[in-house]
C-alpha cells in the first residue's frame, strides 16, 4: 500500500515535470505584452469641470492584463481536459490519479507564474507612462504601492488564477465527460443569472468579498481542491465508461 | 468594469491560438528563456520605479484625511480672512497678488463677463493712502485624490478708471495621469461597504475668495457684487 501510494507520488512528479518541461510561455507572454500595449492608452477615464476648469484623469492598472492572464489560464486548463492531452499522458508510465494529480501541479505552477508577471505588468506600465508624461502632471500617490498592498494584490491575482483553473479544469472534465455538458453547463450558469442572480452574486461575494487575505486563500485554496478532487473523480468514472 | 475587458476577449482568445501555434517554432527550452527574459524586465521595472526620487507610497486614508482638511479650512475661510491670517493658515494658497493706486476715493467692482461668481472679502485699511491691493485666495482643491491646486489658475484682475474687472481665466484643460493598485490589492484595503460598485470620489472643490484691501476713506459699489465686509461681517450688494 505504501509502496503503491509513493509509486504513484513519484509517477506523478515525474509527469509534471516533463509537462512542465514541455509547456510554452509565448501565448502568456504574447497575450500580457499585447494587452499591455492596449493599456498604455488607459484603462478608465474620469473628469469633471468646474466653471472654466476642467480636469481629466487618466487611470492606469494592470486590471486588465490580470484579466486577459484569468481568460488565459481558463483556457489552458481546459485544453489540459481534451482527449489528446490526456493521451499523451499515456505514452508514459501513468495512472489517471497521477495525470490529475500532475496537471494540478502544472496549473498551480502556470498560476503562480502568470499571477506574478501579471501583477509586475503594472510597473512596466508605471516605468512607460512615466518615460512618456515626463514627470509633469502626474498623480504619484499610488505611483509606488506600498510593498504590503503590492504582495497582497500579487497572492490574490495567483489565488484568483488558481480558482478559475480549478473550475475550468472541472468544466473541461464535464465536457469530455460527456459533450452535452459543455452546452448544459454555460447554460445553467447563464439561467442562473437570470433566475437567481441574488444567489449568484452571492456565490461571487463569497469571493470577491472577502477582504482578510489569510480567509481568502482558506476559501480559494479550499474550494479549489474540491473542484479539482470532483475533476478526478469524474476522470476515474469515465475509464470505467471507457 | 470597463468595456475594454470585454472587447479584449475575442482577441485575447485569437492571440491564445496564435501562441499555440507557435508551440511549434518554439522548444520548451526557448520559451522558458524567454519567459526568464520577460520575469527579468518586469524585475527591472519593479526596482525601477522604487528607485525613482518620487514620493514614497502614501497611506490609503491619506487623500480622504487631506479632503476632511480642505474642508474645515473651506468652511473656516470667512473667520480666517478676517483675523487677517489668510497667508499664514496651512491649506489655504495665494494665487495672486497686485497693488493698485487709485485716484478717487470711490471704487466700483465690475460683474464678471463670464458669469462667474466672486466672493470678495473687505478690509479698510488704517491709512488712506490711495492704494488698493488686490489677492486671490484659494482652499485646497482635490479631484479623484489628486491635489491640484499647485494648477489652479488665478481670476485676471484689472483696474480701468475707477472700475475693477474681476474674471476668470479663460477655459483651461488639466489632464492627469493617475495609477491605481489593482483589482486584486484593493479587495485587501478595508472593508467593502454596501454599495462596492460606487467608487469613493475622493474629491472636494476649493473656494476661491478676493481679498481686496482700500484705504480708509474709500467706498465700495458692489454693482451685482457679493462683498463681505471683515470690519463689521457685513454683506454688501
Amino acid at each position: 500500500m505504501f509502496s503503491s501510494a509513493t509509486k504513484i507520488w513519484t509517477t506523478a512528479w515525474k509527469q509534471y515535470l516533463y509537462k512542465l518541461k514541455a509547456f510554452s510561455f509565448v501565448s502568456l507572454i504574447v497575450m500580457q505584452i499585447i494587452i499591455l500595449l492596449l493599456s498604455t492608452s488607459g484603462i478608465g477615464m474620469y473628469g469633471t469641470s468646474n466653471d472654466n476648469l476642467h480636469v481629466n484623469i487618466k487611470m492606469y492598472a494592470s486590471d486588465v492584463v490580470i484579466i486577459g492572464t484569468f481568460v488565459w489560464i481558463f483556457v489552458i486548463a481546459f485544453s489540459l481536459t481534451k482527449k489528446e492531452s490526456k493521451q499523451r499522458d499515456f505514452t508514459l508510465v501513468s495512472t489517471r490519479f497521477s495525470s490529475c494529480l500532475s496537471d494540478l501541479g502544472l496549473l498551480v505552477t502556470l498560476s503562480l507564474i502568470a499571477g506574478v508577471t501579471a501583477s509586475l505588468s503594472g510597473y512596466l506600465l508605471r516605468i512607460f507612462r512615466y518615460l512618456v508624461s515626463g514627470s509633469g502632471l502626474i498623480n504619484f500617490n499610488a505611483f509606488k504601492l506600498s510593498p504590503a498592498v503590492f504582495l497582497q494584490g500579487m497572492a490574490a491575482a495567483v489565488l484568483y488564477l488558481l480558482l478559475i483553473s480549478a473550475m475550468a479544469y472541472l468544466f473541461g472534465m464535464l465536457a469530455e465527460f460527456h459533450r452535452i455538458f459543455a452546452v448544459l453547463v454555460p447554460a445553467l450558469l447563464l439561467g442562473l443569472f437570470r433566475v437567481q442572480s441574488q444567489a449568484v452574486v452571492k456565490v461571487i461575494e463569497f469571493f470577491v468579498a472577502e477582504t482578510n487575505l489569510a480567509l481568502f486563500a482558506g476559501k480559494v485554496i479550499g474550494v479549489s481542491l474540491l473542484l479539482f478532487a470532483v475533476s478526478s473523480l469524474i476522470f476515474n468514472r469515465m475509464e470505467v465508461r471507457k | 468594469m470597463n468595456i475594454t475587458v470585454f472587447l479584449l476577449l475575442p482577441l485575447i482568445l485569437f492571440f491564445w491560438l496564435i501562441g499555440k501555434k507557435t508551440r511549434f517554432s518554439f522548444s520548451g527550452r526557448q520559451s522558458k528563456n524567454l519567459l526568464l527574459l520577460y520575469s527579468a524586465v518586469l524585475t527591472l521595472s519593479f526596482i525601477t520605479v522604487y528607485a525613482l526620487p518620487l514620493p514614497g507610497y502614501g497611506n490609503a486614508d491619506e487623500p480622504n484625511q487631506a479632503i476632511i482638511q480642505a474642508e474645515e479650512t473651506l468652511y473656516k475661510l470667512p473667520q480666517i480672512a478676517k483675523e487677517g491670517k489668510l497667508d499664514s493658515t496651512p491649506g489655504v494658497y495665494k494665487l495672486s497678488s497686485m497693488d493698485f493706486n487709485l485716484q478717487g476715493n470711490e471704487l466700483t467692482l465690475s460683474p464678471d463677463p463670464y458669469g462667474s461668481y466672486h466672493e470678495v472679502f473687505l478690509e479698510k485699511k488704517e491709512a488712506a493712502d490711495g492704494l488698493i491691493t488686490v489677492s486671490s485666495y484659494t482652499t485646497t482643491t482635490i479631484i479623484q485624490g489628486i491635489d491640484i491646486t499647485p494648477q489652479i489658475r488665478p481670476p485676471i484682475i484689472r483696474l480701468s478708471g475707477n472700475r475693477l474687472e474681476l474674471s476668470s481665466p479663460e477655459n483651461y484643460t488639466l489632464a492627469y495621469t493617475s495609477f491605481k493598485p489593482d483589482f486584486t490589492a484593493e479587495q485587501f484595503s478595508g472593508p467593502i461597504p454596501e454599495n462596492w460598485h460606487i467608487t469613493d470620489p475622493k474629491t472636494t472643490l476649493g473656494r476661491e475668495i478676493i481679498y481686496l484691501q482700500i484705504p480708509s476713506n474709500m467706498t465700495v459699489v458692489p454693482n451685482q457684487t457679493t462683498i463681505f465686509q471683515l470690519e463689521d461681517s457685513q454683506i454688501i450688494n
